[in-house]
């Protein structure tokens, strides 16, 4: 069985604002402070065992710079057989381009026409930089193929259906809300994202380190976007995730409890309200809300 | 099981130049790092003297990450609120060749053990050397790693694995570690805009200040020091283990009463703290020398207790790759002749005891001792509170003459003329 262990290169280590919360470009960024994502070496681990219960070999594929050469030369010392560095073939920034177009270069790669088809695709979760998640999404939509995503454990065992001829399927267990856990039969071809915890990646062994890797990195030109846009639309500042609404704080208490009210997370939601009225009792009932829980001032 | 001429363990200053000089000389060298790259764990609150590189990596100092060069040095004597300098300046350190240098040891040992790397060593980072190898005769003859099948033959094992070095221990070439071995380094990183601190310190361009300060943490005979980085400046002490863990003071508080001093925290005010580290410091006071060789096996740098702590000075990367040089060159010729046995491997110590490593550790082997006795340690204040007599001016009274101050200054603290001049003269005497 074929799988693909798709590692994202990122910045370990991003100058953060404390108080913005901004990453701040400026800050020197060399070979240290490059790696991968716990998740994606969770991923890769994951990889490495299904491959072995399996029988089969890993490749790791990851798109980006030259730079992410080094983050493939691992996947090799400790296991993958392979190992495809993708160009994106539209110039910008490392991590500058869409979910959609990284997703359309991996399956460029992993696709059943590319240089290192894959039944099996394991991503990490979310990277620590964007980390949307979505690329493993976008990766199954354009494969075809099943998806399963965040999850906490997948077991590498073959099971009874892997008949020769037939693909067989994978159980998996993702994270639900509230503890809950969810236990998944998930059909190949897959693609499947794993959160850090689900493996620890292993060591290489000193000879694999000894050995030298270089020329065993492959590189692959992905193709053009078909949209013509391969970046994220244009944005003023860096990227921060969006502010979520809370509901304001029972404005009869005093100014201790709405203080505590908006200062720990609300044991529930307000129970909802739904006004029934003319567009402009309505306006003004919002109005009265809004004044009631301190959103606005003025009578 | 994997080969190599030369084993060296730990990719420090020592390592790397033990590395890239076996290299050079022709043998195959194997450099393993504990740490996920060169200089991550390593923590330094010192001045890089680069002089002894200019053989080995010509005109390194076009090529080496230094963040600012050191042309103020100062030695400030601080007690409680006061304060006395003296200050040096010297324009032509900001030129080749230079003389001291402030780097970030995480970007300088990296960029030396890429020196060595291109000079044909191998470096192998995330490992850690766990044990020796011994031949039939108990000679060393190679390392064991915590890594699947991670057991490498060594013609000559270089140990630079620092202050607690375990392969030494090991091969007993010192004794297990007491507390009166080692003093602790700790340090914070705080930062600051450049301009900043070119306007606080009196800087320009690269040039960077290095200063010395003695007296300032009452209770424990600690130095503390403040050196200039390009937007950060690191504050820390160096303190004997053994008396920090009598006075029960944590390293933070030590660093905390440094900065509240009032000579010192107009030079760090609003600044913001990046990075709090500590570290062993091998104790320049021990009156005797390791053993530095043994059978297969070489020991370097801290690992071998090479760092002088001597009043102004307070060197160890100079001599860890001084030590580091040393070492290769003898561990590459003990190779070349077939012969890796303890006499072979002696002439390390004497390239050493004809060089400056074991040369000034020797001459001031007893200043470490003296400075830190109590009798010596009563002097910061002495010299503080002699400068206030001399320049407050209390007219209408006449001035008291520098005699009458210094003979009532020290009978104030205890002392007679007769003390101070005998301390003066030892003092004078151990620093030779």
């Amino acid at each position: 069985m074929r799988v693909a262990a798709a590692l994202k290169l990122v910045d370990l280590r991003p100058d953060v604002d404390p108080l913005t919360g901004v990453v701040r470009e400026s800050h020197r960024r060399d070979a240290h402070t490059l790696g991968v994502s716990p998740a994606d070496q969770a991923a890769l681990e994951t990889a490495l065992r299904i491959a072995e219960a399996r029988g089969g070999e890993v490749a790791a594929v990851s798109v980006g710079p030259p730079a992410a050469e080094a983050v493939l030369r691992e996947a090799l010392t400790v296991g993958a057989a392979r190992a495809v560095r993708v160009e994106l073939p539209t110039a910008g920034p490392h991590g500058s381009a869409s979910s959609a177009t990284v997703a359309a270069a991996l399956a460029s790669v992993v696709g059943p026409d590319g240089p290192a088809p894959a039944e099996l695709v394991v991503c990490g979760d979310a990277s620590l930089d964007r980390g949307s998640g979505a690329v493993p999404a976008f990766l199954a939509e354009e494969l075809g193929a099943a998806q399963a995503l965040g999850l906490v454990a997948v077991s590498a065992a073959a099971d009874g259906a892997a008949r020769p001829g037939e693909r067989g399927e994978l159980h998996a267990v993702r994270r639900l809300d509230r503890g809950h856990r969810e236990v998944l039969r998930v059909p190949l071809p897959a693609v499947m994202s794993v959160e850090a915890g689900t493996a620890e990646l292993r060591r290489a062994p000193l000879p694999a380190l000894l050995e030298s890797t270089d020329g065993r990195v492959e590189t692959a030109l992905a193709p053009a976007p078909r949209t013509g846009v391969s970046g994220f639309p244009q944005r003023a500042e860096p990227f921060r995730p969006g502010p979520r609404p809370l509901p304001g704080p029972d404005p009869s208490g005093d100014a201790l409890r709405r203080a505590i009210a908006v200062t720990t997370s609300p044991a529930g939601r307000p129970p909802r309200r739904t006004v029934a009225a003319a567009p402009e009792e309505a306006a003004a009932e919002l109005l009265r809300y809004l004044r009631e829980t301190g959103h606005l001032r003025g009578g | 099981m994997t080969r190599f001429d030369v084993v060296v363990v730990g990719a420090g200053p020592a390592g790397s130049a033990a590395a890239l000089t076996a290299a050079q000389a022709g043998a195959s060298v194997l450099l393993l790092e504990r740490g996920p790259f060169p200089g991550a764990k390593n923590v330094h609150g010192g001045v890089i003297y680069g002089r002894v590189l200019d053989d080995l990596v010509p005109r390194w100092w076009e090529q080496a990450p230094i963040q600012r060069w050191v042309t103020r040095r100062s030695l400030m004597m601080a007690t409680g609120a006061q304060a006395l300098s003296v200050d040096y300046r010297n324009g032509a350190w900001a030129e080749p060749p230079y003389n001291g240098a402030i780097a970030y040891r995480s970007e300088f040992d990296s960029w030396l053990a890429g020196v060595a790397e291109r000079a044909g060593a191998r470096l192998v980072c995330s490992t850690t050397a766990t044990a020796l190898l011994r031949g039939p005769d108990g000679s060393v003859r190679g390392v064991r790693t915590d890594r699947e099948g991670g057991e490498v033959e060594a013609g000559v094992v270089i140990a630079c694995d620092g202050a607690n070095s375990l392969l030494a221990r090991e091969a007993g070439l010192r004794p297990s570690g007491s507390a009166e071995d080692f003093a602790l380094g700790a340090k914070e990183v705080l930062a600051l805009p450049r301009d900043e601190i070119d306007r606080r310190f009196g800087l320009t361009g690269r040039e960077g200040a290095a200063m010395e300060v003695l007296g300032c943490t009452a209770d424990v005979p600690a130095s503390a020091f403040l050196h200039t980085a390009l937007d950060t400046v690191s504050v820390g002490v160096l303190v004997p283990a053994a008396d920090l863990a009598r006075s029960r003071i944590r390293p933070e508080e030590l660093i905390a009463e440094v900065k509240a001093h009032p000579a010192i925290a107009p030079y760090l005010r609003g600044a913001e703290l990046k990075e709090y580290a500590a570290h062993l410091v091998p104790d320049g006071s021990r009156a005797v020398l390791p053993r530095l060789a043994g059978p297969g096996i070489l020991v370097c740098g801290d690992a071998a207790g090479l760092v002088l702590t001597a009043g102004p000075w307070l060197e160890g990367v100079n001599f860890a790759i001084g030590s580091g040089i040393a070492a290769g060159e003898a561990a590459a010729a003990a190779v070349r002749a077939g012969d890796t046995g303890a006499a072979a491997l002696a002439g390390y110590r004497s390239r050493l005891e004809s060089s400056f490593v074991l040369g000034d550790l020797h001459r001031f082997r007893d200043v470490p001792h003296l400075m830190r006795s109590e009798r010596m340690r009563r002097y910061p204040r002495l010299a503080c509170d002699a400068a206030e007599r001399l320049l407050t001016v209390d007219n209408p009274r006449p001035k008291p003459g520098v005699t009458t101050v210094l003979r009532e200054v020290a009978a104030a603290h205890g002392a007679r003329m007769r003390d101070l001049a005998r301390d003066g003269w030892q003092l004078l005497r151990s620093f030779g």
